[in-house]
């Protein structure tokens, strides 16, 4: 078994050099904030070993009150980001020839890692041509006795797509008939567009929902992520696997955590409408731009577009151009196995202004080649 | 000259590439190819493999890119380091398992027995490995999260390998140490216990041994024995560890590399002589031993000048430092680093990258902002004093109490008086009694699990009243768990 870096790692902004990007569109979070931003104080931290592994309890009692009715503090752990909480579920459930569904395209982690790992993998594909969604009953097909976890992520990376409620609650109920668990990755839930959705893992206690503060809450140098599970026992297990990895998180982080989700009213209701002004933006740059389509995304800070693949572009030259000529920066296809004439953009870290004149880049990019 | 009559298996599923890189391994780990050593030319190597000259390219090329070889000009490829590199192989498919719940070493029991009751507030905690609240650098923290909130500090992703302002922080702090580091040889992690496990998980492949001193902090850890890495203990007399074994051990071959907390050490307090030191570093380097240098107490030195961290004398970069702040400023920031080979801190971050994304930059900023004000040296001064205290006043109560029926090395420095009992009969007794009195131990079978005769005291986190209640309930415990009357 080997890991391999993957491309979105090793093409990412710290490599390309920040200097030469003008334009950031790969982003997928919505823009950083600073402490000061903020607003809180932090004083008279001991910062000492954690006494709860868990997760410092007033985070924990916090996110689970915001997490719905009847959630209480033990459903919740806090890991480094959500990547840690993927990565503790993968190690924690799978073993080498163990089978496992993956809906495809994903955030790579949740891919990787059950590669690593030596599992049989089965992918759910979900196509640009069917707005990357997907039959619940298909999974019916897929899963077997011997599946352990079906893994998905919604709204998905790098598409925005979103299950319906009653999608949503046909997956729980298949998986769980199928006694099997079912993960879902919602890191993008609160930045569902129309529909929020409940956290999956209030839904049934075989679900583990899996979120963090990194997407939505402008702060991912602070590595905040949470594990959401009415399992006790398997909430057991993936402490196990935090502790044996690092004890436990920075209480520094945590209590940072802790502010920022008090305010969370006050943010949702301000970073929504950039959002979706942010999206609005893309629709009307999609519109009067005749070689390009999308699939509308239905939650999150991303979308993503295909360029007409009908015209003659060298894509490896396309993307150093758009980068040395216009200062734009997006996630091309490749980073997540599709075609070089897709591209994630993210429409919600920049000012309005800097959205724009990105996406005119890409635009006069294109129209560099049709013209030649 | 070049005794080469091996020739890859072109029946085997293994690519030829493949073969050749196992066989230019094989020839550096055993020595015939030794550092510096010049490659035949590629023509004439690929003459010697019967493979044609891109295949044995690619091999070479892989190896380069490894760290493995190096390339000089006109004349050639030569061996550019022989330890760490080795072990940069595909990692074995059940590196994970050591993680898994379902494999809890018989040790977790007691660990967790006693994480549960330390957190109980009225116990006695000569347990704890760590550092009392009271010396917390609650104050600095403060002015310094004051100062950056101020300064609009963005709360955005940073460099994979960690912020490039505390790596330089710690090029600076090394180079006053005598290490010369690189940014890219640094890799900002979550404390070190982090550390140990990427580079277990990373660089070892399944079933490779780690020699390590018995007792030894990593017989208390599940990690290694659970991803089926074997601890290969070595004892240890007066003067520490003892040569000639781990010698014998490492001779042997299969022994992958050598743990060591050379400074104050955690469980025994033990601090290598400088005279043993020389002779360690000599026999690491004539055995080409991989070393993994936990050097996580090394600053809390009370009696003499500050030692050198082995890796200060590493020219062939065989040594693998491991560093951490909490023992020395505060343990809920969660940051400690690796400084090793850049090949191989890239390996470590990408697994890294894989597993967390990257430590907290917020805790590495507040870090930064401690060691370039000068306030984490204040700290450590000042911790120094008073933890020098703490360990004279345990030396007193022993000497006055425990005379005669346990022995202790008083430590130069660290956390922990390592006490041998004499005649004793049941150490999970003295445990029991103990812990039924509101004081928690931790026993030696922890860190060692032959071991029946000692306990492990920690002076860093009670106060002087809660040491001297401790230690006579634990001379209690001893004498009424001890068979002949002393």
């Amino acid at each position: 078994m080997k890991f391999y870096r993957s491309a979105i790692e090793a093409e990412g902004a710290e490599v390309i050099g920040y200097d030469r990007i003008r334009y950031n569109l790969a982003e997928s979070s919505v823009r950083d904030r600073s402490l000061k931003d903020l607003g809180i104080e932090l004083k008279g931290l001991d910062l000492p070993y954690a006494q709860d592994h868990f997760g410092l309890p007033e985070l924990r009692e916090l996110i689970a009150s915001q997490s719905g009715p009847n959630v209480e503090r033990d459903h919740i752990m806090i890991t480094a980001g959500a990547s840690a909480a993927l990565f503790i579920m993968a190690i924690t459930l799978l073993e080498k020839d163990d089978h496992v569904v993956i809906t495809r395209p994903n955030y790579c982690t949740n891919i990787e890692t059950p590669e690593a790992i030596g599992c049989d993998v089965s992918f759910v594909e979900l196509e640009y041509d069917r707005r990357f969604r997907f039959d619940p009953d298909y999974l019916k097909a897929v899963v077997t006795p011997r599946t352990k976890y079906v893994s998905l992520t919604c709204p998905n990376n790098p598409d925005g797509s979103m299950l319906t409620l009653e999608e949503l609650k046909a997956v729980v109920r298949i998986t769980e008939e199928k006694r099997c668990r079912l993960l879902v990755d919602e890191t993008y839930r609160e930045m569902a567009h129309e529909n929020l959705l409940p956290v999956a893992a209030t839904l049934g206690s075989h679900v583990v929902s899996i979120s963090s503060m990194s997407k939505t809450y402008g702060v991912p140098g602070i590595r905040i992520g949470w594990i959401h599970c009415q399992d006790r026992e398997l909430m057991e297990s993936f402490l196990c696997a935090k502790e044996q990895m690092s004890i436990h998180g920075s209480i520094l982080d945590e209590t940072v955590a802790y502010e920022t989700l008090l305010q969370k009213e006050e943010w949702l209701a301000e970073v929504l409408p950039e959002i979706l002004e942010g999206k609005e933006i893309v629709r009307k740059w999609i519109s009067e731009d005749p070689h390009l389509d999308w699939v509308e995304p239905d939650g999150g800070s991303t979308c993503f577009v295909r360029i007409d693949a009908g015209l003659e572009i060298d894509y490896d030259v396309f993307y150093e151009r758009l980068l040395s000529k216009y200062g734009t920066y997006v996630g091309p296809g490749h980073w997540f196995g599709f075609g070089k004439n897709y591209m994630r953009i993210g429409f919600a870290w920049n000012d309005m202004d800097k959205l724009r004149s990105g996406l005119q880049g890409i635009s006069a990019n294109i129209h560099d080649f049709i013209d030649r | 000259m070049h005794d080469l009559d091996w020739k890859p298996d072109k029946n085997l599923d293994e690519p030829l590439y493949e073969q050749i890189k196992q066989f230019v391994i094989r020839k550096i780990s055993c020595g015939e190819w030794f550092l510096g050593f010049q490659l035949p030319p590629q023509r004439e190597l690929a003459l010697y493999f019967g493979v044609n000259r891109s295949t044995l390219k690619t091999a070479l090329e892989d190896l380069t890119a490894d760290g493995i070889l190096g390339t000089r000009g006109k004349s050639g490829t030569y061996v550019r380091n022989n330890t760490w590199s080795l072990f940069r192989k595909p990692l074995s498919p059940d590196w994970l398992k050591y993680i898994r719940s379902g494999s809890l070493s018989p040790n977790r029991e007691i660990t967790r027995s006693i994480h549960d009751h330390e957190f109980s507030s009225n116990l006695i905690r000569l347990s704890t490995g760590e550092l009392s609240p009271d010396y917390l650098p609650r104050n600095s923290t403060d002015r310094v999260l004051e100062n950056l909130i101020a300064g609009g500090y963005s709360l955005g992703y940073d460099h994979p390998n960690g912020t490039i302002e505390l790596r330089e922080s710690l090029v600076q702090y090394y180079r006053r140490l005598g290490v010369e580091a690189k940014l890219s040889q640094i890799l900002i992690v979550s404390g070190a216990l982090q550390a140990i496990h990427l580079i277990s998980v990373g660089l070892f492949p399944k079933g490779a041994s780690v020699s390590c001193e018995t007792p030894s902090y990593l017989y208390s850890l599940n990690l290694f024995k659970s991803s089926g890495i074997n601890l290969c203990g070595v004892p240890c007399n007066g003067e520490g560890i003892d040569i000639a074994r781990l010698v014998n051990i490492h001779k042997r071959g299969s022994t992958a590399s050598h743990y060591t907390i050379p400074y104050f050490n955690n469980p025994t307090g033990h601090r290598l002589s400088d005279r043993k030191r020389i002779e360690l570093m000599e026999t690491y380097r004539k055995l080409r031993i991989p070393v993994i240098e936990d050097d996580t107490y090394r600053e809390l030195y009370y009696d003499e000048e500050r030692p050198l961290p082995l890796k200060a004398s590493d020219e062939s970069q065989f040594v693998i430092h491991v560093g951490s702040i909490s023992k020395t400023l505060c343990a809920g920031l969660r940051v400690g680093w690796i400084i090793g080979q850049e090949e191989v801190i890239r390996k470590l971050a990408d697994l890294k990258m894989q597993i967390d994304y990257g430590t907290s930059s917020l805790s590495q900023l507040v870090l930064d902002s401690l060691l370039r004000s000068g306030r984490f040296e204040e700290n450590l001064s000042n911790l120094r004093q008073t933890l020098r205290a703490k360990r004279d006043l345990m030396h007193e109560i022993l000497e006055g109490e425990f005379t005669g029926f346990a022995e202790w090395t008083k430590p130069s420095g660290g956390f922990y008086i390592w006490l041998r009992l004499k005649n004793l009969a049941d150490i999970k007794s003295v445990f029991e009694y103990c812990r039924c009195h509101g004081v928690l131990i931790n026993p030696g079978y922890m860190y060692d699990p032959k071991n029946r005769d000692a306990i492990r005291l920690s002076f860093s986190y009670v106060s002087d009243e809660e040491m001297k209640h401790g230690l006579s309930i634990l001379k209690d415990a001893i004498l009424s768990n001890t068979p002949r009357t002393l």
